[in-house]
């Protein structure tokens, strides 16, 4: 029979726990709505949930005698809190500087202990210990580890500039000779004096030094736990090699660190004035992060290109030196045969880098075939080329709202109304939002006039209906798509949108008929495949989802975030013997393990 | 997709059990080194956009939040000076908060709610202790000592409602009975500090734990010699790993290399340490992040960089 419920082992044990309606669901329920009532011969028994073994109940038993279970509440009252060295394999300089904290704090009116009062943390053992996290940090390859506002925080603090007081930091302005030189110059001299001594012990003297001139009291002696978030984060952060203490190299490096951190602080507050709001995608974008969360994908693979923005040409390439290539990247394109057009395209503006009809076809092709990274790279040559025209203006818009960037989506699709003869009026006449928070409802209304002026104009409806997608309006989007759509039924790329608005509005199983209805019209667009994929997994039916993506890899191999998508459909559906498939990227296997019918 | 800016450091995001878009968001200021601490309520609606429903003061910062599994109104936060916070959102905000229990000598780190009994809370805290409680007691119904440093997390097991594990700084992974006085298992999983540790929850004698070596390992408890599997992707300390309350071996973790990563922990490539996707939204400490029970596929992370972000990991359509 079916494994005993949770539910029937607590009742069982009685110990069953009110049931409360509405509550959450067991994990037997979870499990069975997801996989199906475990079943008997025939049924997905492989899916079976283990039943729990107790296994609880067994390690107990198997537990030397313990005294009552009164007794060992009063033992631990008792028993003073006792911390003993850390027998760790690799003992850090933290673990070292803490005992000596520990040491120090027990023969103190321990202040922290009192109920509602705050730990003065103003001391050298912060600065230190944070000035040995900041050099780490600053030392870091990532240049987002780098350019961390913690890492500011930390260098400032190191430097005494912040200073922990009363629940607060306070600033403090820059000391005259760098607390970092003096202190690298210090332990040099401490060392000669000494010899080797130990990683552990530049620390505590240095901090007992600064306890002697500024005298007894809670600032230096009541750390306790006080500064122990440096040490967790020192040791989060440190690869556990903090011994080196600091030399006048990374004195140096705190140094520029600091530095940096103030120019780019610096940067950030030079454009608050004008984009702060929309600042921040570009901030997460603009800075090499390499996830495009609506493309989303593995972090890894990402060519160099990303963080610029740049066009990044295929490496292999038949088409280069084809005097016709342009005229076959045509070709290929009417034909669907996306991948194979876009090679030809690049030979072209590789020949001529000014051709702008090529790098706006370019930008298509790449954002049928889901890449809108590349889209937009291309679609930039054409819009330096010629910044009117209406083509690339529309496709910049739509695809900057697929990559998140929403200020850059409408500044687009604003210039493509400015750019077209009967709208340039209107346009001028709105002039600015009042503040960038209204910025995307006041250029709505904008569209929206200007859709009353001219309720034929199919793509003023795209872009209306792209606007309202933008600011969450699904509902008015749906309704903007759907009339651009009686205006040019046969738009492929018009019924992807429309899908795409429903499935971001919930509604699966419609946007599954609006994109059958652009593939009906072309068969081999890989971004309806991939969004149709999308789509089953919202319904759950990952088996299907797993063979959208494999047609769409099929027609578009490059396509990281797809196999992303592919690897974790196939997960959900359990189908993990075909991992190596994936990552072999063996499409044949794949096709005839998933097939389509 | 979604995201919401909070005014400090955001520590923890938690997902009501009772209402599908709602979040629960643990704040410190500073990053949690010193000031005070917000907790916040956000309501994530169908549209993808996020409202703030509730915002709560506390005199020194918050680094974790629990809903509670028996009243869908009620939540605990756990504090910077030891305390645990109880709100009602259903109360005004005067009201609020409606307990602090004070026990805890140094920072309680995290908190976690019993999924079957449903009246019992753990707590766990810098001061190398982890309590029991109940909202119907004013004082902690017990309190567990044997770690030897700072308990970061605590986890249910959510088959045995009267076990549960804690991963600590002394290296070791204890799992502990509520019908017994010492811990039932002690796992020293790591060679350095673990911060974190869950349960499967669909297999309860598996763990995963995460570790400052940058490091996620499987243990079965039944063979706590050896794990079952190492998973190095991560470039710093692995802050928080949680296992998918919908499938046995999906696992999420979030690390100070500002990453989150979704694992499938029975494929080869986990061992290799390839996850299956990787997230890379956060400009500071990636801190905290959970899975949603009711809607399959919603998963929320919160940052150091004022942000929790709540998405779909199965992917989201193109225009």
């Amino acid at each position: 029979g079916p494994p005993p419920s949770v539910a029937a082992d607590l009742a069982a044990a009685g110990g069953a726990a009110a049931q409360l309606p509405g509550g959450p669901e067991s994990w037997d329920a979870i499990w069975e709505h997801r996989h199906g009532p475990a079943a008997g011969p025939g049924g997905p028994a492989a899916l079976m949930r283990p039943p729990s073994t107790g296994w609880a109940t067994e390690f107990a038993a198997a537990q030397a005698p313990q005294p009552p279970a009164a007794s060992w509440a009063a033992e631990f009252a008792a028993s003073a809190p006792a911390h003993p060295v850390m027998e760790t394999t690799a003992s850090t300089w933290a673990a070292d500087f803490k005992q000596e904290q520990d040491q120090a704090a027990a023969t103190t009116t321990a202040t922290d202990q009192q109920q509602g009062q705050q730990v003065t943390r103003g001391s050298a053992d912060t600065r230190s210990t944070s000035a040995a996290l900041a050099a780490v940090l600053s030392q870091a390859s990532d240049p987002k580890m780098r350019n961390s506002k913690f890492l500011q925080f930390v260098s400032k603090m190191s430097k005494g500039e912040l200073i922990l007081e009363d629940n607060k930091v306070v600033e403090r302005r820059p000391e005259a000779a760098s607390w970092a030189a003096e202190f690298g110059q210090q332990q040099q001299q401490q060392q000669q004096q000494q010899g080797n001594a130990g990683p552990s012990q530049w620390a505590a003297e240095f901090a007992g030094q600064h306890r002697e001139v500024a005298g007894p009291g809670p600032s230096s002696a009541a750390i306790g736990r006080g500064g122990e978030w440096v040490e967790e984060f020192a040791r989060g952060v440190s690869d556990l090699r903090l011994d080196e203490g600091l030399d006048a190299a990374t004195a140096a490096q705190l140094e520029a660190a600091w530095r940096d951190g103030e120019a780019s602080s610096w940067v950030h507050e030079f454009n608050k004035g004008d984009e702060q709001q929309f600042e921040e995608w570009e901030r997460i974008y603009g800075h090499g992060a390499v996830d495009s969360l609506l493309g989303g994908g593995v972090a890894a693979g990402m060519g160099p290109g990303a963080a610029t923005g740049e066009y990044v040409f295929s490496e292999q390439n038949p088409f280069l030196g084809d005097p016709d290539a342009l005229q076959k990247g045509k070709d290929l394109f009417r034909r669907g045969i996306l991948s194979e057009a876009a090679l030809a395209l690049e030979a072209e503006v590789r020949a001529h880098p000014e051709n702008a009809e090529a790098w706006r076809l370019l930008g298509t092709v790449h954002a049928e075939n889901d890449d809108d990274r590349q889209a937009i790279a291309a679609m930039m040559r054409a819009h330096a080329a010629d910044p009117r025209d209406p083509e690339v203006l529309l496709a910049l818009g739509v695809s900057h709202t697929n990559e998140l960037s929403q200020w850059e989506a409408v500044r687009h699709l604003r210039s493509w109304l400015a750019a077209q003869p009967p709208y340039s009026a209107l346009d001028a006449a709105a002039g600015e939002a009042p503040d960038t928070s209204q910025r995307l409802t006041h250029v709505i209304r904008l569209f929206e006039s200007a859709a009353a002026l001219a309720p034929s104009d199919p793509e003023l409806h795209v872009a209306l209906g792209v606007l309202h997608h933008l600011g969450r309006q699904y509902d008015a989007a749906v309704a903007a798509f759907h009339r651009a759509l009686e205006l040019r039924p046969s738009d492929y790329s018009l019924w992807n949108k429309l899908g795409a608005t429903l499935a971001n509005n919930g509604r699966s199983a419609e946007a599954l008929a609006a994109y059958q209805k652009a593939l009906d019209l072309k068969p081999n667009y890989m971004r309806a495949w991939t969004n149709m994929g999308i789509s089953y997994s919202n319904l759950g039916d990952y088996d299907r989802s797993a063979a959208f993506y494999v047609r769409a890899l099929s027609l578009n191999a490059a396509a990281e975030h797809v196999w992303g998508y592919l690897r974790t459909a196939l997960a959900c559906s359990g189908k993990l013997e075909l991992m190596v498939a994936i990552d072999n990227k063996n499409l044949a296997a794949l096709q005839e393990a998933l097939p389509l019918e | 997709m979604g995201r919401c800016r909070t005014a400090f450091n955001a520590y923890s995001v938690k997902f009501s059990p009772f209402f599908e878009g709602r979040i629960a968001v643990a704040t410190a200021q500073n990053f949690g080194i010193i000031g005070n601490g917000k907790q916040y309520v956000f309501e994530v609606t169908p549209h993808g956009a996020i409202i703030e429903v509730a915002q709560y003061d506390t005199l020194d910062g918050l680094y974790d939040c629990a809903w509670s599994e028996a009243n869908e109104n009620v939540l605990v936060a756990s504090s910077g000076d030891g305390s645990i916070k109880v709100y009602d959102t259903a109360l005004p905000p005067a009201a609020n908060p409606v307990r602090s229990f004070k026990e805890h000598r140094h920072e309680c780190c995290s908190v976690a709610w019993n999924t079957s009994k449903r009246d019992l809370f753990l707590s766990s805290s810098w001061d190398d202790t982890i309590k029991l409680w109940t909202l119907q007691a004013p004082a902690s119904l017990r309190t567990f000592a044997g770690h030897t440093y700072c308990v970061y997390h605590v986890a249910w097991n959510p088959q045995q409602p009267e076990v549960f594990l804690s991963a600590s700084g002394d290296t070791t992974v204890r799992v502990w009975d509520l019908r017994q006085p010492a811990p039932t298992l002690v796992l020293p999983a790591h060679g350095f500090e673990i911060l974190t540790a869950d349960w499967c929850k669909y297999n309860d004698c598996l763990l995963a734990t995460g570790s400052v070596d940058k490091s996620i390992k499987l243990w079965d408890v039944r063979v706590p010699n050896r794990e079952l599997l190492m998973m190095m992707g991560h470039s710093y300390a692995v802050r928080r790993v949680l296992f998918s309350p919908h499938s046995e071996s999906l696992l999420l973790s979030c690390s100070y290399d500002m990453t989150v990563k979704l694992w499938d922990t029975a494929s080869p490539q986990a061992a290799q340490g390839l996850p299956l996707r990787s997230w890379d939204h956060h400009t500071e400490f990636a801190v905290g992040i959970d899975f949603s029970t009711l809607r399959e596929g919603l998963i929320a992370s919160a940052g150091w960089d004022e942000s929790a972000w709540v998405w779909d990991q199965r992917g989201f359509p193109s225009l």
